[in-house]
């Protein structure tokens, strides 16, 4: 992968503005009257700010219960959002009715973690990718979607044959070829891949990812790939947002944090992956908080070793810091609507945190 | 495969012995042979990592070692030793009043479903002592066993564990709660079988660390049976390579990492994702996963295998040890570079 951003990358595909989606813990309408207005909510997504360029992969990596999958979904409409802004090519696609969203949508395309129930087990696979023909184009026809068809499985490495058998027929890492091949049927410009090879075994998903760096090389798809697998992430994308209980705590170049992670968040996690020697790993104590209850600070501050009084009282303002985006009261803000409570800490606690670069 | 196969971990006492242990399942569509003649042993205060992708066979070697296969599985063949003697021959009572829980015990991959839903943590633990003995306790004499087991897994708080339901825990304290229960009768072999893959990263490595510090307090063998291979060569001595049934390599872990003789051993490591910007070191495994139904002739890794040559379709080569401790089954082994 390289790190020079190429040229054609500079234009933002997609833009996610501030966005918030929140589940009712109150799941039927007694329950919801008798909370009234003490309904309580699972704050899922917090408040996100991303943007995708173009031929750009971006990872999206994070504990279970981050709200990373609960992102990708809001972005194809599969969740409500309750507040914030989502432009596709300059297009707001937040709240799109629903005759419109099928010709935004088609060119963003999702794949699902699970290829067992994400493939329908009554249609033979030959339908399962025509059908994303018959939907998005208006000139369809069954000869030439036909050899449509055939190229798009050859390109995801099944053969022709394969598009009369069911799903049943294939192997896991199989399905998950045709999803692939599903969801590059309509030609999107853009994909969500959803932890798509954590089903997968290791040699299985080591198809999968090359078959992705392939894909990767010839076009200028552009990805947000959600994997709670560092390596893959490592592996994958161009750069890559740490999410923390629905929000992004570090977000800048692959390479760059790998390298020299600056949130203690981003360190734990690195610390963490098997057979990765760090200098001075992290580990972070207890569980991931509730999503119900959010604390006014960071929220961090009960499992973070390099907490201070200001972590507890103050969510840190997200800030640039060597060239990324970390949210971290340990780095100097730029603005100063974070830190009336407490003196940033200068750049000695950076070069502390720095020396936790991963040796080779 | 004969007896001359024996792996010898070259320290002393061998705690547990697996030889040439067949077990196959009866199934109505066919007969699936899970594990086709596998021979290691365990020695005393070791940890054993056993790796293997689903289909390896490794899950169902350990419940063999605990004569714990479930129907229609049955073993075939084979002899398992635990402290010199034959559990084969055992009656299954004298198996669940004097082996499981005492000498052996296991940790299975979720503990949600090791967990009874509908029982106290504290229930649940005293279970674990009244099956193993035959008898029942009162739990005023035994509460402060199950605390000083719960606190042993470094867990704040045990006396108001003990009242709590498996729902009130977070997935890392209810594994730590299942590897308690597992240590309650201070058997000298634990067994865990994928014990932090339904756990988040962060977790995983404390739960680990737990895990391995069980050698030196208070003084166990540990086989760590694992799908990654990265997980097991960081934390045990030894490393057991599965892959169709079948035991492929057997080496101390450095080894595995730094000189795997198996061309799958060493397929299995450049599969794995690097964490640097050398990416020409990836290179994908082709082909499918071995179907256990209807296995290739041959080795079994032969269809997937760079290696292969003449007669690996033919006959299964047999584990030789090509060096001093290092085990190798192939016809072509990968030169030492």
């Amino acid at each position: 992968m390289n790190d020079q951003t190429k040229p054609a990358l500079a234009r933002p595909v997609l833009e996610i503005q501030d966005l918030k989606v929140r589940f009712r813990l109150e799941k039927n309408w007694f329950d919801r009257f008798i909370a009234g207005s003490n309904a309580r909510f699972v704050h899922a997504v917090d408040g996100v700010d991303l943007r995708v360029r173009r031929g750009e992969v971006v990872g999206l990596v994070g504990e279970s219960g981050s709200g990373k999958s609960t992102l990708g979904m809001a972005i194809i409409a599969l969740v409500e959002i309750l507040q914030g802004k989502i432009l596709f090519r300059n297009q707001d696609i937040t709240n799109l009715l629903r005759k419109d969203r099928r010709q935004v949508l088609r060119h963003i395309q999702m794949i699902f973690q699970n290829p067992y129930s994400s493939l329908n087990p009554a249609m033979r696979v030959r339908s399962i990718i025509g059908r994303q023909f018959k939907i998005s184009e208006s000139d369809y026809r069954d000869d030439t979607a036909s050899e449509k068809i055939n190229s798009i499985l050859r390109d995801v490495g099944l053969r022709a044959e394969d598009g009369e058998k069911y799903p049943h027929e294939f192997s896991g890492g199989q399905k998950q070829r045709i999803s692939l091949a599903r969801a590059l049927a309509t030609n999107p410009e853009f994909i969500i891949a959803d932890e798509i090879t954590s089903a997968l075994d290791v040699s299985i998903q080591s198809q999968i990812l090359s078959l992705l760096l392939q894909i990767k090389e010839k076009t200028d798809l552009s990805m947000i790939y959600i994997t709670h697998d560092l390596r893959v992430a490592r592996l994958i994308t161009d750069s890559v947002a740490v999410m923390y209980l629905g929000r992004i705590v570090e977000y800048g170049r692959t390479s760059a944090i790998f390298e020299n992670p600056l949130h203690p968040y981003t360190l734990a996690l690195l610390s963490a992956i098997p057979g990765n020697r760090i200098k001075n790993p992290v580990s972070l104590t207890g569980n991931i908080p509730s999503a119900v209850l959010l604390p006014p600070g960071c929220r961090l501050y009960g499992r973070c070793p390099h907490r201070m009084d200001v972590c507890k009282l103050k969510y840190p303002a997200p800030r640039k810091v060597e060239g990324r985006t970390v949210a971290c009261h340990l780095y100097p803000a730029e603005s100063t609507d974070d830190i009336e409570a407490g003196e940033p800490i200068g750049s000695t606690r950076s070069a502390g945190l720095s020396a936790g670069r991963v040796e080779r | 495969m004969g007896k001359s196969e024996r792996i010898d971990a070259g320290t002393g006492e061998q705690v547990l012995e697996v030889i040439d242990l067949e077990t196959r399942f009866f199934t109505l569509t066919g007969v699936i042979n899970a594990v086709r003649g596998v021979t290691f042993s365990l020695g005393k205060n070791e940890i054993l990592g056993i790796v293997g992708e689903s289909g390896s066979g490794k899950s169902i070697t350990c419940l063999s070692a605990m004569r714990l296969v479930p129907t229609p599985g049955r073993i075939t063949g084979g002899k398992v030793l635990i402290d010199g003697q034959d559990i084969m021959l055992e009656s299954e009572e004298d198996l669940c009043l004097n082996v499981r829980g005492k000498k052996i015990s296991m940790v299975f991959q979720d503990p949600l479903t090791a967990l009874n839903p509908t029982y106290t943590i504290g229930w649940q633990m005293k279970e674990a002592l009244d099956l193993h003995s035959g008898r029942a306790t009162k739990m005023d004499d035994v509460r402060s066993d199950l605390i000083d087991a719960l606190k042993q897994m470094n867990m704040p708080d045990s006396e108001d564990l003990l009242t709590k339901f498996p729902h009130q825990l977070s997935g890392g304290m209810r594994q730590r709660v299942v590897i308690a229960i597992a240590l309650l009768l201070k058997p000298a072999i634990l067994i865990a079988d994928e014990p932090t893959t339904a756990l988040d990263v962060t977790v995983q490595a404390a739960v680990l660390d737990l895990i391995v510090r069980l050698r030196d307090d208070p003084g166990m063998s540990v086989i760590i049976v694992s799908h990654d291979l990265n997980l097991i060569v960081e934390r045990c001595d030894r490393t057991v390579v599965m892959y169709g049934g079948l035991i492929l390599e057997s080496a101390s872990s450095e080894k595995i990492v730094t000189r795997p003789r198996s061309p799958y051993t060493r397929a299995l490591i450049h599969c794995i994702p690097p964490l640097t910007e050398d990416t020409a070191a990836f290179n994908a495994i082709p082909g499918d996963a071995v179907d256990l139904a209807q296995p290739p002739t041959g080795c079994p890794f032969h269809p997937r295998c760079a290696n292969r040559g003449s007669g690996c379709d033919d006959s299964v080569p047999d584990l030789a040890e090509i060096e001093p401790g290092h085990l190798v089954r192939c016809f072509y082994p990968e030169s030492v570079a």
